[in-house]
């Protein structure tokens, strides 16, 4: 806050590179060289020297120990040997075996008199003799990052080829074909014919939809004499909404899909198919593919995200939960390490899936083959240590933050605080007056009479408040029993749970007297309590009576009741609820009378209360409560009088005239001070004397302790960029002292009294729908209301915040999240109380669990309705220092009676009452602009806020008149705010944080720090990430960069091939370097790659541009002399023969069966689990048919994946895959044979056909048909009659029965042509 | 998760990707060491085998190693004092350390070697001749899931193939009916789950197929036909329809093997039920492994033994037992130590010393490597009253036939039994030695995946020549 630097930035702390002292010859004693080369030359020669010595096959650490200033140089962790520093020498430390990571000789650890010889060595300062530096050893290459570049295909750019002449210019029109006829033409092979018709259609839906086609498409296509009549099919079927739910898995594998986190527990990871569902909707889309990138990468940092047609939910946000899809761990020993391997499998994954580039290779060393640095991979792991994850209200934060902004701007373009200012300032002329008339009424110097208000009364008929307890106590009236405690209570005081009181003003009556109990408010000790508050005797002068009353509802137990005489004439009850409502007495009969109001609570136990608030005769029944404030009441009686007689408006006076009566038994306030001098006929000098007679030095001492302070974030005081929270909730930016503070209606709730990031009150009440919260204690609700501060490095052990209000902290060291089981419980902790404010302690150093020197963030969440700010976060351990901020903070030299000491002794009432108005007027004029930050300005503000606590000092009143324009424009806009939303994983910018080399991978030992940029061999020394943010929207631009970038493009365009054909162009689809394969025809791959760019990225374009080749329609008839010639089909001489992708096998066996239901979307079906799936976070079992839902919808839970998914080559979900393997294992045959699911289907698929055919014929043909897409041939069709007689007779039943169709069925599906793709 | 269940069987599979060049990684000769027909044919090993077996018994939880095979007399004298006066003392898992805890637990010397072994294990003990105790075994994770992926993949996280699917993807199977590597599941399944036993990048022919001790002991083996006829004609009738699609589709190796497939599941059928029914087992032998014992645990561990013995009749290359339940939270005794330690050595002691023998007697003992070891030890001092941490750097285990030699130790900690101060030990060394056993050099059993040849022993690891005969 206020002045100091927040040292967010500063790095991560400890290296162990110390200086390197110089060393140059140096004459050791000659009995030192003796004891080195008899004793500790020998011992290091043979228990160092293979692998610390220029003869090392191998050198380990870098470090070599045959020569003085090999050890004094150190290897990579530092110096060995610091000359008669013993604690500081790595070499003593490693041979102690006291660190179980830093122990040396690896293996066995040296004798106590070894240990003690190299001790006593180093002690004497190393002796060495002066030689010869060794020479030898193994000097590693230098690492060529332009040469692999310049020597590896992939790096090239896409150049578009020319396209190569063929002799048979009639067999494909599209270039794609040409390139494929050359290549076979060049090796003397001709392409096979063209598939049938009924092959064809099966194959392309299979491919575009995961789904066999019906008969009836099968057919109409195969009567379709049109040209374009396959064209047409394609077309149907990329605009089917199941070619998402197909296309969709193959980015599920790349993105290792789960909705657990696997490990020990599988904790569940909250709302991850809205990431599927995503997936599925913008390839549903059709989202070009470079906006389908950025998405993924930076979907939250779009200024245009892409919205949702219908709902205006952000969809573009949804693809960053990708990143978060990993395994993660509860309770890592090594948080940073944990870090490092999440990051690794990120990083793997995202450079994988789009670059086609094994980038995480990088991590421990420049990579063995491809033109990727170690620093390349820090630097983008720098990206991840920017960002961070939350769950987002993906569906309103759009809207509502448009509101916020909208909000924004109206409050700066109303100019509130300049207008407040303004009316403030006009209502401080002749303030002295007041201030003096107010103080005569205080020390009671008022000749009033009795009925001097009824004679003053400007208007006969207008309303009288009669009683509103606004002064804080019962008055004149008469408390008995305990039920209504020693005076009326506020919406601060009451009992929490009694939620909405609605009163009117601050101060109401009410019997559940909780303080006094002392107790619980469970334990019912509150609705105990008994007695009864009688008001003054009054003359009823007007026709109705009307109040506020709340709470039970016993008729003569808990009651306000009118007395006339002393005889209880009217009566009226709560609802037994807490909220006060109007009720009104019609009195007529009785005016003229004088009369009591009482209030009795003779009831216990629940519903034992009564509640009362703001009493006013009128002449109109319901006068309705807000109108009335203006009115005074029968204890106003003085007031009235000196109003009346020295012209002053009586509202204001009132409201002096309270001031004071509040602050003479409250020595805070600001008046106190005065409230002694005015008084009393001799007035008390003493408060004022003292209320600011050490300020110098208590300003001093405030800044001195301040700047003792280490702190790592300032709200008072936050660099540009730092102001980061998860929704709109705490504003558009931190608050300052002197800023306006608004409440939830656009009324004026105070002036920022400090500098903060506050919880704004209009956007209470955020709820959370429909959705999982995190596991572990993270689940509580936080989407959308939570502050994230900058990322800081734990300093000295221990992070302590100051805040204001009730809330939780999470401290997310080296972003871990799992805070579940025995390590890390103390991560998250609860903060703060109720409107207090007060330093709250986050021990980061516990149960050994020490984070010291790791970097971390906080995330703060309000965690009830109340006001919650936060100030700064403080790393030092100056307990003295924080308490004397605080209380500075809280009760700052008084600016009410600055300047008294120019008066002398004993000033007159006069001048005082002067100097008091003036630093009022002064204090409103600086409204509208900011104050500052040095202690006057802190004491200003406290000033100000307390005025407009008490505008009515100045003449201001009503709680909502900081101008009626904005208000009404206020309103409009927080009626539209949408407070229902569901939420889902993304992304959350932090702050810029570089990352550093670990050397050879390991954290503990840090190398250079690296600024975020992409790989350099894509020009990313050029273009560094900007200042501000994780800079990936930047990075996302430069990796849909095509004419920078040659990855992206080639990458996508061979997974389409490779999902079409069984096979990629490159085949090894997920690694386009060195260790990667070929691509077999390059020139293809190419000119496909230009083309996706020229169809603006369209992924169906670019599906239907290579499925109506030629080359696709092949035939996959393996009969030609192509299978000598070209038997791995490397050419694509024939069409490949495909095994069906699990998913396909479950879906068309749902689909056959008629059991499939095309629902979309949601969440997933629990998967079923088999008595064998055992272990630990075990979820509910699912059931055995996943309720007909297509597989894309069945759960994925990591250590309960489905056997039936897993058999047929669903990857297990770890690292990105894009080729799924193609096992041919015995467990598939089991299940197509025995599992129940399967049989089920056979089952519901035979009784089916049974039903819908009489004849054995078409019964058989349908089957076919629908599991073929072909009738059977004769042959089929004679066996399969024969096949139905032999079951009925085995079975026993005729042949009309479900079962022998059943088995039909079930033969049919175990029959390869069903699983397999011709 | 069970693509280890029912799955993973190997034998006559086939793939046609797996003529993928990665597959091809393991010999640096660069002769393609795998039949793409068959990924579970035997293959010769890099040298000639001690082992063409594993039997590895898991110890759930980490058992102590001061209260088993490393006795500590300076437990005794230090009993209940402050263990930081006494050494440095590192974070633990739970990090409550409390005093020194002396072992509830005499050691006697056992066989002409005079091994020292723990009361907890007397039926090991009268084996010590046959056993190599290692003292200063060491890992890298003082948390359960992760030193158990360690322990079982060489990495601490999950998604790694298995040690088991690594010995069948470098030798294949010598039993052509049945998986290579059998997880016989006593009831405890490991914390990180069943991807303790999984393939990861290898072909799923290799991943460990998960056992129960009964029959059947996995999903889908038991015909869903009523008869053996009804299935027999259903599988004729198939084999017409795939022979007619065979001769329209040409000649697809996948469709070949894929109809064999079917042809070998139905086999397995057959001979899995007969491997898990031991009704034919005499009776003194079943008593001696303890299907009689009154303990529960221990019946069951008893039948995992003796099935684990009938795997390697058969030939199965790799055979993982872990333990049964009932006996507190595994072995990881936080608290209750000599109740728990008690419960669970009761389980496991007799049938592991009678499968010893029963090895021994058959001649099986020369060429099975058994292993018995926990993912890491516990501490010398006491956490609570009676209880001891996770404890990762140094601890014991112990191997058998095969190969090692018997009778000995290897390795030491320091008094206390808290750090190895000599022959310092990880997984890979373990691991490596295990490979180096069953034939197989460890640098140069690879596979191609992510742009790496990956190994078991990742860039690490070395046999432990001294203990192999």
């Amino acid at each position: 806050m206020f002045v100091k630097n927040a040292n967010a930035f500063v790095g991560f702390a400890v290296s162990l590179l110390a200086a390197f002292s110089t060393f140059g010859k140096e004459a050791f004693p000659a009995s030192d060289l003796v004891f080195f080369e008899s004793k500790v030359r020998p011992l290091l020669a043979e228990r160092c020297y293979k692998c610390h010595s220029h003869k090392a096959k191998k050198l380990k650490g870098d470090l070599y120990l045959d020569s003085r200033k090999g050890a004094l140089h150190g290897g990579e962790t530092g110096p060995a040997v610091k000359p008669g520093d013993l604690s500081g020498s790595l070499l003593i430390e490693a041979i102690r075996y006291r660190d179980p990571d830093l122990q040396m000789p690896p293996k066995t650890k040296l004798s106590a008199s070894e240990i003690e010889t190299l001790e006593r060595w180093v002690s004497m300062g190393a002796p060495w003799p002066d030689e010869p530096e060794p020479t030898g050893g193994k000097v590693e290459k230098e690492f060529d990052l332009a040469g692999r570049k310049a020597s590896h295909w992939s790096w090239k750019p896409v150049v578009e080829p020319t396209l190569p002449q063929v002799k048979d210019g009639t067999w494909g029109k599209l270039p794609i074909d040409r390139f494929i006829l050359s290549r076979l033409e060049k090796s003397g092979l001709t392409p096979a014919g063209p598939a049938d018709r009924r092959t064809l259609i099966r194959r392309a839906t299979f491919d575009l939809r995961g789904m066999p086609p019906t008969p009836e498409e099968v057919n109409a296509f195969a009567e379709d004499d049109a040209e374009n009549a396959f064209e047409k099919v394609v077309d149907r079927l990329l605009d089917s909404s199941e070619f998402g739910e197909k296309w969709a898995r193959h980015w599920m594998d790349l993105f290792r899909y789960a909705e657990s986190r696997g490990h020990e527990f599988d904790a569940n990871i909250a709302n991850a198919y809205r990431y599927r569902d995503y997936l599925i909707r913008a390839l549903n889309a059709d989202v070009p593919y470079d906006q389908f990138v950025t998405e993924h990468m930076a979907g939250d940092l779009l200024e245009k995200p892409r919205l949702h047609p219908e709902t205006g939910a952000n969809e573009s946000i949804l693809a960053t939960g990708f990143w978060f899809l990993g395994e993660w761990i509860h309770s890592p020993v090594d948080t940073r390490q944990d870090e490092a391997d999440r990051f690794d499998n990120m990083i793997g994954v995202f450079s994988k899936s789009f670059l086609g580039l094994t980038v995480a290779c990088a991590r421990c060393h420049d990579h063995k083959f491809d033109a990727i640095s170690t620093k390349d991979f820090y630097a983008i792991q720098g990206y991840l240590q920017s960002s961070g994850y939350r769950q987002v209200r993906y569906e309103t934060m759009d809207h509502n933050g448009r509101i916020a902004r909208e909000l924004d701007q109206l409050e700066r373009s109303s100019e509130l605080g300049k207008k407040l200012g303004a009316s403030l300032g006009i209502g401080s002329t002749d303030l002295a007056k007041y201030i003096l008339a107010a103080g005569r009424i205080l020390r009671g110097d008022v000749d009033s009479e009795k009925d001097v208000l009824v004679k003053s009364d400007p208007d006969p008929a207008g309303p009288i408040v009669f009683a509103d307890f606004e002064d804080g106590t019962y008055g004149k009236w008469l408390s008995t029993g305990t039920a209504f405690g020693k005076g009326p209570v506020t919406l601060e005081t009451k009992a929490e749970y009694q939620k909405d009181v609605r009163p009117h003003g601050k101060f109401f009556v009410n019997s559940h007297n909780v303080r006094l109990s002392g107790k619980t408010p469970s334990s019912g000790l509150a609705d105990d309590q008994l007695g009864s508050l009688t008001s003054p005797r009054f003359r009823i002068e007007r026709d109705f009576i009307t109040f506020l009353v709340g709470g039970g509802a016993y008729k003569k137990e808990t009651c306000v009741n009118l007395l006339v005489d002393g005889k209880v004439v009217l009566s009226a009850t709560g609802r037994s609820n807490n909220t006060m409502t109007e009720t009104s007495w019609d009195v007529r009969r009785w005016r003229g009378s004088e009369a009591r109001v009482q209030v009795v609570d003779k009831r216990k136990g629940g519903w034992g209360n009564i509640g009362l608030d703001h009493i006013v005769f009128t002449n109109e029944k319901m006068a309705g409560t807000t109108k009335l404030v203006a009115n005074v009441g029968f204890d106003d009686a003085s007031v009235a009088f000196v109003a009346k007689t020295e012209k002053l408006n009586r509202n204001k006076l009132l409201a002096w005239s309270k001031a004071f009566a509040q602050a003479k038994s409250n020595r805070a306030d600001p008046l106190a001070p005065l409230a002694s001098v005015f008084a009393n006929e001799k007035p008390d000098w003493n408060p004022l004397r003292s209320a600011n007679a050490n300020l110098e030095s208590r300003r001093s001492k405030f800044l001195e302790s301040f700047g003792k302070l280490e702190l790592a974030v300032d709200y008072g005081n936050l660099a540009h960029g730092l102001f980061m929270q998860d929704g709109v909730t705490f504003g558009q930016r931190a608050k300052l002292p002197g800023d306006l503070l608004l409440d939830g209606e656009g009324g004026l709730a105070g002036i920022a009294r400090w500098g903060m990031a506050r919880r704004e009150s209009v956007w209470r009440g955020l709820r959370i729908v429909d959705s999982a919260k995190d596991a572990g204690s993270l689940g509580f609700t936080r989407a959308g209301i939570t502050l994230r501060s900058p990322t800081f490095t734990n300093a000295n052990g221990d992070a302590h915040y100051l805040v204001r209000g009730k809330g939780k902290a999470v401290a997310v060291v080296d972003s871990h999240r799992l805070i579940q089981g025995p390590l890390h419980g103390n991560m998250a902790i609860d903060v703060g109380r109720p409107g207090e404010l007060t330093w709250v302690t986050q021990d980061l150093d516990r149960r050994g669990q020490t984070y010291l020197g790791h970097r971390l963030h906080v995330e703060f969440t309000p965690t009830d309705a109340n006001d919650f700010e936060v100030l700064m976060i403080d790393l030092s351990n100056d307990s003295g220092a924080r308490g004397e901020v605080l209380n500075f903070l809280k009760n700052p030299p008084n600016a009410l009676v600055q300047g008294v000491d120019g008066f002398g002794e004993a000033p007159s009432r006069e001048q005082l009452a002067t100097l008091v108005s003036n630093n009022l007027k002064s204090v409103a004029g600086k409204l509208g602009n900011p104050f500052g930050n040095k202690p006057a300005d802190l004491e200003q503000a406290y000033l100000a806020d307390w005025l407009v606590r008490n505008k009515g000092l100045m003449g201001l009143d009503g709680a909502k008149n900081v101008g009626d324009e904005f208000l009404s424009g206020y309103k409009e806009l927080v009626s539209r705010i949408k407070r229902d939303s569901r939420t889902a994983m993304a992304m959350l910018d932090g702050s810029p944080d570089d990352e550093y080399v670990f050397l050879r991978g390991n954290h503990r030992s840090l190398g250079d720090a690296v600024p975020r940029r992409f790989l350099e061999a894509l020009g990313g020394l050029e273009r560094p990430a900007p200042k501000a943010g994780s800079g990936r929207l930047e990075l996302a631009h430069q990796i849909t960069d095509s004419k920078r970038n040659p990855f992206v493009s080639r990458v996508l365009v061979n997974r389409l091939w490779h999902h079409l054909f069984g096979r990629g162009i490159v085949p090894s689809t997920d690694d386009f370097g060195v260790l990667g394969q070929r691509p077999t025809h390059p020139d293809l791959l190419d000119h496909l790659a230009g083309r996706l760019v020229e169809n603006k990225w369209s992924v169906k374009a670019m599906i239907k541009e290579i499925i109506i080749s030629r080359t696709y329609q092949m035939s996959s008839e393996a009969k030609g002399p192509g299978e000598s010639k070209d038997p791995s089909n490397a050419l694509w001489h024939r069409a490949n023969l495909r095994r069906l992708q699990s998913e396909s096998i479950r879906d068309a066996l749902l689909f056959v069966s008629g059991r499939l239901d095309n629902k979309m979307y949601g969440k997933s079906v629990p998967t079923y689990l088999t008595a064998f799936m055992e272990g630990r976070g075990k979820p509910g079992k699912g059931p055995l048919d996943g309720n007909g839902r297509r597989s894309v919808y069945i759960s994925v839970r990591r250590n309960f994946l489905s056997p039936f998914m897993l058999a047929f080559d669903t990857p297990s979900p770890f690292n990105a895959v894009g080729r799924r393997t193609n096992s041919n294992v015995p467990s598939q045959a089991l299940i197509l044979m025995n599992d129940p699911f399967v049989v089920g289907q056979a089952t519901l698929w035979g009784k089916k056909i049974i039903t819908q055919f009489s004849d054995v014929r078409e019964r058989i043909s349908f089957l076919y048909e629908s599991a073929f897409s072909r009738p059977p041939s004769e042959f089929e069709m004679d066996a399969s009659r024969a096949f139905i007689v032999e079951q009925a007779k085995l079975h026993g039943v005729a042949e009309d029965h479900e079962l022998p169709w059943k088995d039909l069925a079930h033969a049919i599906i175990n029959t390869k042509e069903f699983i397999f793709l011709n | 998760m069970l693509k280890n269940c029912g799955m993973g069987f190997g034998a006559m599979a086939f793939s046609a990707l797996l003529q993928d060049k990665s597959f091809a990684g393991l010999d640096s000769s660069g002769k393609d060491r795998h039949s793409a027909l068959n990924p579970l044919m035997p293959r010769k090993p890099h040298f000639p085998a001690r082992a063409k077996s594993v039997i590895f018994l898991y110890m759930d939880g980490g058992v102590s190693h001061v209260d088993s095979f490393d006795p500590k007399p300076m437990l005794d004298k230090f009993h209940g004092q402050d263990p930081r006066k006494l050494m440095d003392v590192q974070p633990t898992q739970f990090n409550s350390i409390g005093k020194i805890l002396k072992s509830h637990w005499e050691f006697k010397n056992y066989g002409k070697s005079g091994l020292p072994v723990s009361d907890l294990f007397p039926h090991v003990g009268a084996c010590a001749d046959d056993i190599c105790v290692i003292r200063s075994m060491t890992s890298k994770f003082s948390e359960h899931t992760n030193a158990n992926y360690f322990l079982h993949t060489g990495n601490g996280l999950q998604g790694r193939p298995s040690m088991g699917a690594w010995a069948g993807y470098g030798l294949g199977s010598e039993n052509q009916d049945l998986p290579g590597f059998v997880v016989v599941n006593g009831g405890l399944v490991p914390p990180g789950g069943l991807d303790n036993f999984n393939s990861g990048y290898l072909p799923a022919a290799y991943q460990g197929s998960v056992f129960r001790a009964s029959n059947p002991p996995v999903s889908n083996v038991l015909r869903s036909d009523p008869s053996e006829a009804h299935q027999r004609a259903k599988l004729n009738f198939m084999r017409k329809l795939d022979a007619e699609n065979l001769k329209r589709a040409g000649e697809h190796d996948a469709l070949e093997s894929a109809i064999s497939n079917h042809e070998l599941a139905y086999r397995m059928q057959l001979e899995v039920p007969e491997l898990m029914d031991l009704s034919g087992e005499p009776e003194y032998l079943k008593e001696a492994y303890g299907f009689n014992h009154s303990w529960n645990g221990t019946k069951t561990f008893a039948r995992s033994c003796m099935t684990a013995r009938r795997l390697v009749e058969r030939g199965v290359r790799f055979i993982e037992l872990t333990c049964p339940g009932g006996s507190g939270d595994r072995w990881d005794q936080h608290g209750k130590l000599r109740d728990g330690h008690t419960k669970n050595a009761r389980s496991v002691d007799q049938p592991i010393g009678t499968l010893l023998k029963d090895l021994k007697q058959r001649g099986l003992l020369e060429e099975t490597l058994v292993v018995w070891t926990g993912e890491f030890g516990r501490t010398p001092f006491a956490q609570g009253g009676d209880g001891r941490d996770h404890h990762p750097w140094g601890f014991s285990l112990w191997m058998a036939g095969g190969g090692v030699r018997g009778g000995t130790t290897y390795g030491a900690t320091d008094e206390f039994g808290y750090h190895v101060v000599e022959n310092k030990l990880e997984i890979h060394d373990l691991h490596a030695t295990m490979l180096h056993l069953l034939g197989l050099d460890h640098e140069r059993s690879t596979f191609r995946y992510g742009g790496r040849d990956m190994r078991l022993t990742d860039v690490h690891g070395h046999v432990i020549k001294d203990i192999l005969v």
